[in-house]
């Protein structure tokens, strides 16, 4: 395809709209029978896009490192006289998309975020393709190079990363290390995906890498004043000038944590900027909450006890209300009840012919109902683990959550995924004494995660993936208040004891404290660095807990808001189950990594 | 959520890979740049959605062009412009799409292009970049800003695209060399 027969002008003119109607005919049907004609105009339609998308990243260029690094300096090379304008910029840009397609999934939107700042960051002067920027000096588990021209294969270790080159580290136990000339050193953790781009000839800038997504830990050694190190993300700019912090850039948000010296965080939606200093953090999300900084909590505390060797993912955890057992539910289908006084497992008893999703004791403490991906509930004796004589109809959805009401009478139940029947996104009320079922709430346009009774059993809380949050009236059985504040899906819910505060946890990597007479949110915690998937509040209502997808358990303080403690020993994945034993002195967590931790709240 | 977020992440760089393929598709077929747009945004919502028929990221363009072969068509059936939709024209266009991408020649030359325009003289750049950009510019205002006539700045794109054609030329055959 090196030569081109056909005629460039008149399949320009044709894509432009300047032919007259007859042309325009005889030529389309040119195109139909002539191939080359054809391919030509592709190649052409091609040229355009290249163009097009040339000039869009040339311009957000301008009007990013411009406005967003606040030095009013920042010129389209050789392009004198053309000044950044707002209606340009890659946030503006999207807000007018947004406007003009409502609709279009989130994710979709996310993608031309990626594809947009892809092509901001991917500009680079012609002639410096050849030129290698750093290296990787470790590679561990599943490391990829994406090549510029989209070509994937298996990094090597020693490998010499160009500019363009994209690294994408791979699941859980993969890890990677770019090192510069400059001893500067980026640590790549799982799920990771990194560019590495050409520092700017005209724009005043050094180093630059787009983080698209995942962990990175940065250790910058003293770079130029004038051209300091750049990390994007989809939501933020990050200038460095030398300094020791980590990055994590989520589907929502990017969260900087500095450890040494400080680093200027910006936000790409609103360009508001921030310096996170030694031990502080910042979190900038797509919408606008105020950007400040938070302490870092440098204390860490570590199990108690492990219980290990689960027969997989551990999904639930119950503490009976006596607080003598621990249930613990299998991946197996089995159920295991720990014995605190001894410390071990008393009682196994297989529950379901599948995984154990959802479990939870009667507040008199004489059943243990548990649901599970075989769509049925079932009713236990905790003493002997044999079934108590209450049947439940089958549903056509794995039972996801289950809740009894304070006075036992009723249970509540979320379904997850299945075919058929009713949706996911209703609410199944149950008679706990008869196992009939007495209605279905409905309300939610999507899948519920999480549902829990108020302590005064007048309402009940549900989440949704919808971002929902609802209180329905127990009595009445009718939606009493909806409240949408998390950007995403609320995987989490918990009332405080004296049944005054919500505890929320959600996709957006954020809890929320809310006020249950006034729907507001009282406190905006912000920590984990991935989803946050369960909160609970310790009895005496001191302590929330919440746990997350960054294998982290954290401790805050509710009247606050401030984190008071990370609890570091989960080794991988999420943590999806978490329970505070009845007298507040045990917190006990399941993880994907098959263990059970217990930790001592005594001092806490 | 890791796999969702996973997903997500090689959704992104799906789309960012074959953004130029299926945008230039898609304007062959539509002759409109915003209602390339358009249709693109549908199309990667429709992929972000149905992302799980897909077997083989290898597939994945071919994949992306039949889904957006399908809106251009209700695009094209909707706007009733001069010429009815003709979906066999639209066809033969994904299947000359598909040649030129089976030939490897579109990423040689695209490369080549951003080479050439990286290195356009001053004042032709900026009226590629006032041109292309995407804020809406029309001819007659860039004629104002430049102080000439339409028709000459119409002229004078013109030239400048033959100049980059010629070097985006001169820049292959050198490769190949």
């Amino acid at each position: 395809m090196n030569s081109f027969p056909c005629d460039d002008e008149l399949l320009q003119a044709y894509l432009n709209g300047e032919l007259t109607a007859e042309t325009t005919a005889a030529l389309m049907e040119r195109l139909k029978a002539d191939p080359c004609l054809a391919e030509r105009l592709i190649l052409l339609a091609h040229e355009e896009a290249v163009l097009r998308e040339w000039a869009r990243a040339e311009r957000a260029a301008a009007a990013s490192v411009t406005e967003l690094l606040g030095r009013g300096e920042a010129k389209i090379g050789g392009a004198g006289g053309v000044s950044p304008s707002a209606s340009s910029g890659t946030s503006e840009g999207l807000g007018l998309r947004h406007r003009r397609r409502g609709a279009v999934a989130l994710i979709a939107a996310a993608a031309v975020v990626l594809a947009v700042l892809a092509l901001v960051l991917g500009r680079r002067p012609s002639g410096r393709d050849s030129e290698v920027l750093a290296r990787l000096t470790s590679v561990q588990g599943e490391v990829c190079l994406v090549t510029v021209s989209g070509e994937v294969r298996a990094a090597r270790e020693g490998e010499e990363l160009p500019p363009g080159q994209v690294v994408q580290v791979g699941d859980e136990g993969s890890y990677a290390t770019v090192r510069y000339p400059d001893g500067t050193e980026l640590q790549l953790s799982p799920e990771t995906v990194l560019r590495l781009e050409a520092g700017g000839v005209e724009l005043p800038v050094g180093k630059r890498v787009f983080l698209q997504a995942g962990l990175v830990e940065a250790d910058v050694v003293r770079q130029p004043e004038d051209r300091p190190m750049i990390l994007s993300t989809p939501h933020a700019i990050i200038r460095v000038l030398g300094t020791r912090f980590c990055s994590a850039a989520l589907a929502e948000a990017t969260r900087v944590e500095t450890e040494e010296g400080q680093v200027q965080l910006t936000r790409l939606s609103d360009g508001q900027s921030v310096v996170v200093e030694k031990n502080r953090f910042a979190v900038a999300a797509l919408r606008e909450e105020p950007l400040q900084t938070y302490p870092l909590v440098p204390r860490c505390l570590e199990p108690h006890a492990v219980l290990a060797g689960q027969p997989g993912p551990v999904c639930a955890l119950a503490f009976s209300p006596d607080g003598d057992t621990l249930a613990i539910a299998g991946w197996d289908g089995t159920i295991r009840l720990w014995d605190r006084r001894t410390g071990e497992v008393r009682l196994t008893f297989k529950a379901h012919p599948k995984l154990v999703k959802a479990l939870a004791f009667s507040p008199d403490g004489s059943v243990l109902a548990t649901g599970s991906m075989d769509k049925v509930v079932r009713f236990w004796d905790p003493a002997t683990g044999a079934p108590r004589p209450v049947t439940f109809a089958p549903q056509k959805r794995d039972i996801d959550v289950i809740a009894f009401s304070p006075d036992g009478q009723l249970l509540a139940t979320a379904l997850g995924y299945g075919k058929g029947g009713p949706g996911s996104e209703q609410i199944v009320l149950w008679d706990a004494r008869t196992g009939a079922e007495l209605t279905r709430l409905a309300g939610h346009t999507s899948m519920i995660l999480d549902l829990v009774f108020a302590p005064d059993g007048k309402t009940l809380a549900t989440a949704g993936k919808d971002g929902t949050v609802k209180f329905w009236d127990v009595e009445t059985r009718q939606e009493r208040a909806s409240y949408r504040e998390h950007y995403r899906e609320v995987h989490a819910l918990a009332f405080s004891p004296d049944g005054q505060l919500l505890a929320t946890g959600g996709y957006d990597l954020t809890v929320r404290l809310w006020d249950t007479r006034t729907g507001e949110v009282r406190h905006l915690l912000q920590g984990h660095t991935r989803a946050v998937k369960k909160v609970a509040f310790s009895p005496d209502g001191r302590l929330l807990a919440s746990t997350g997808g960054d294998s982290l358990v954290r401790l805050w303080d509710p009247a606050t808001g401030q984190e008071l403690k990370v609890l570091k020993g989960h080794t991988k994945g999420t943590v999806p189950a978490v329970a505070f034993s009845p007298d507040g002195r045990l917190l006990a967590t399941g993880g994907w990594d098959r263990r059970v931790l217990l930790w001592d709240m005594t001092e806490q | 959520m890791t796999k969702d977020r996973t997903r997500q992440a090689i959704i992104a760089r799906l789309l960012m890979q074959h953004r130029t393929a299926l945008y230039g598709y898609i304007l062959a077929c539509v002759r409109h740049h915003a209602d390339a747009e358009d249709i693109l945004q549908e199309v990667s919502a429709a992929v972000t959605q149905s992302i799980d028929q897909l077997h083989d990221e290898r597939g994945f363009l071919p994949w992306a062009r039949e889904i957006a072969r399908r809106r251009i068509l209700a695009h094209l059936r909707k706007s009733r412009r001069e010429h009815p939709a003709d979906p066999e024209l639209v066809r033969r266009l994904a299947e000359a799409a598909e040649r030129v991408e089976q030939s490897g020649f579109s990423s040689e030359y695209q490369a080549a292009l951003k080479a050439c325009l990286e290195a356009l003289p001053g004042q032709s750049r900026q009226l590629i970049l006032m041109h292309y950009d995407g804020s809406s510019v029309r001819v007659g205002e860039l004629a104002r800003h430049f102080r000439r006539s339409v028709q000459a700045i119409y002229a004078q794109i013109k030239r400048i695209k033959m100049a980059l054609r010629s070097c985006v030329q001169r820049r292959l055959a050198k490769e190949m060399d």
